[in-house]
């Protein structure tokens, strides 16, 4: 459960202000609004990796700015908009790469990160394609492999940075149920961004959208209509 | 077992076995034949009135065990730095660390400061240009966004200790020039074999730290922020890294002079051959193929001494250099 009070974020100046906002588990959330509205600075303040500018950020109660570097890595997992193609890393390689947070010093897997990288895997449809390197799969694949690392960090709360913006429509389409799916079966709150708001109307995600005339952040309810979320956000 | 294990495992065996026919080769292939015996005697039950074990403990043994950890350790070194950097043309020489080493041992023996002209004080001035140039690496990599602009920092650092080494040069006597010019070199040849405790001593050390390097090395193939999104301490992680490769670079770079090439080359060989980027693998792939690599450049030095000389500098350039060729190639064509 991440809650969100008065929270201020931005680069330096405040670029977005979200006055209340709560994101249960076991929910799929796209974020909406224009280029440059903050739908990536706002994931990354989530995470930590831009610090946020006043408010209250709590995640399972605990203040984002308090939570530790190895607290934080059990607690959200985050898929960023560049592609993963690393030569020489295959398929599991890379989703056993999302159970570091669980490892020791040494970095020995143990069989329960196995079960969880293999569980992971068979979640996104990569079982036939596990042991191949991460350069020889199409641009799908590779995005499902991330979500798959992802998933197998076992967080509570998954980010994803405009996870479907390099696929075509019909991917965008499987991508978005396969995750609405994985996230109601894991109990998890998974946020993506994502400019693909036909899709998300049709199937039915709940959405946020920036408000870039205000710098606010809005939570819609499913099934809003289109226009009026077009109305509102661009 | 999977076909990447299986893969690893049947490479790992042929190495290993490659490292010990080429250590064997590196003590036994010099003009004047010496038996195992003698090798063993040498080591044990010592007695340098006679001339076989002689040439074992001062001459061949030394100069393989340091051909050994020398070419490992640089490898090992490079991978650090390749991972580190996020780029697979870093090394401890291309980033200016081995400069730093040279720099500091130009400024001891060609200034005729005799507190430094011993081999402790050449060994801690490596070792202490090693750190300050890797720390200078460190402070712009924060800084610094893109590798490339890292790579040119170190290639500036490299031409600025060049420059103060050439101007030391013009003003030093020809005898330090001599012996600094021959340091530059690179040689197998210059470690005793009662400093190979010291030797081996310090090398293990490092080594062994690196298997607690293996974890962030694995995570940040992913790139700084993912690492750290899977709970790496990048900042610890960083220190340690440079650390350890200063400290590696240094002691070899004591011992052997600047030895090029090598810590660019075999990294990019081990994941050639491995195709993983598991760092145990790599890092057990660079130990065995770098140790390899330098013991086979001895033995050919061996087998070119009665005709001419090569330094050790010179046979590393030549066989690196057209590898790393090769791989640009390879990569962009």
């Amino acid at each position: 459960m991440i809650k969100i009070t008065d929270g201020k974020i931005g680069y330096k100046e405040t670029l977005l202000y979200i006055g209340q906002l709560e994101i249960a588990v076991g929910t799929l959330t796209a974020l909406i609004g224009k280029n440059g509205s903050g739908k990536s600075t706002f994931l990354k303040s989530l995470c930590g990796v831009i610090p946020t500018l006043g408010g209250n950020f709590t995640i399972e109660n605990k203040a984002i700015g308090s939570i530790t570097e190895s607290e934080l890595s059990r607690m959200i997992a985050f898929v960023g908009s560049t592609q993963v193609a690393i030569p020489y890393l295959s398929v599991t390689e890379y989703v056993l790469l999302g159970r570091s947070p669980y490892t020791g010093l040494l970095g020995r897997y143990h069989h329960t990160d196995f079960v969880a990288a293999e569980g992971a895997i068979e979640l996104f449809n990569l079982s036939e394609k596990k042991d191949r390197g991460l350069t020889e799969l199409s641009d799908g694949e590779r995005q499902l492999a991330a979500f798959a690392r992802a998933f197998a960090q076992d967080t509570p709360v998954i980010l994803m940075d405009e996870p479907t913006a390099f696929l075509d429509y019909g991917n965008k389409r499987t991508l978005l149920s396969i995750l609405k799916k994985a996230s109601q079966l894991s109990h998890k709150s998974v946020i993506i961004s994502t400019h693909d708001l036909d899709l998300c109307v049709e199937e039915e995600i709940g959405i946020m959208g920036i408000d870039s005339r205000q710098n606010q952040m809005k939570h819609y309810p499913q099934g809003t209509t289109k226009e009026i979320l077009l109305k509102e956000f661009f | 077992m999977s076909s990447a294990a299986q893969r690893f495992r049947n490479w790992a065996i042929v190495l290993a076995v490659l490292l010990m026919g080429c250590f064997y080769l590196d003590l036994f292939c010099g003009s004047y034949h010496v038996s195992f015996t003698h090798f063993i005697e040498s080591i044990f039950n010592y007695d340098s009135n006679d001339t076989s074990q002689l040439v074992m403990r001062e001459f061949r043994i030394p100069r393989a065990v340091t051909a050994l950890l020398a070419g490992s350790a640089l490898s090992v070194c490079g991978l650090l730095m390749q991972t580190l950097f996020n780029n697979p043309l870093a090394g401890p020489y291309v980033l200016g660390i081995s400069s730093g080493s040279s720099l500091f041992v130009a400024i001891g023996s060609l200034t005729g400061i005799h507190f430094f002209l011993n081999d402790y004080g050449m060994i801690l001035l490596a070792f202490l240009g090693a750190i300050l140039f890797g720390v200078i690496i460190l402070i712009s990599s924060v800084r610094i966004r893109t590798q490339i602009s890292l790579l040119l920092v170190g290639l500036m650092l490299g031409s600025m200790a060049g420059a103060v080494i050439t101007t030391l040069e013009a003003t030093a006597s020809a005898q330090e020039l001599r012996a600094y010019t021959m340091w530059t070199m690179g040689s197998l040849q210059n470690t005793h074999f009662d400093q190979l405790g010291l030797f081996l001593g310090i090398i293990s050390m490092a080594l062994a730290t690196c298997l607690f390097l293996i974890k962030p090395l694995n995570a940040l193939v992913l790139g700084e922020d993912h690492a750290s999104l899977l709970g790496i301490n990048i900042r610890h992680f960083r220190f340690l890294t440079i650390l350890i490769t200063a400290v590696l670079s240094g002691t070899i770079t004591a011992f052997c002079g600047p030895i090029a090439f090598v810590g660019l080359a075999v990294p990019n060989m081990a994941k050639m051959l491995f195709k993983t980027a598991s760092h145990l693998k790599l890092l057990v792939g660079c130990f065995l193929i770098g140790g390899s690599f330098l013991l086979l450049a001895d033995v050919l030095i061996q087998t070119l001494e009665p005709y001419f000389l090569v330094p050790v500098n010179a046979l590393t350039s030549l066989i690196g250099a057209p590898i790393i060729i090769y791989l640009i190639l390879k990569r962009w064509a």
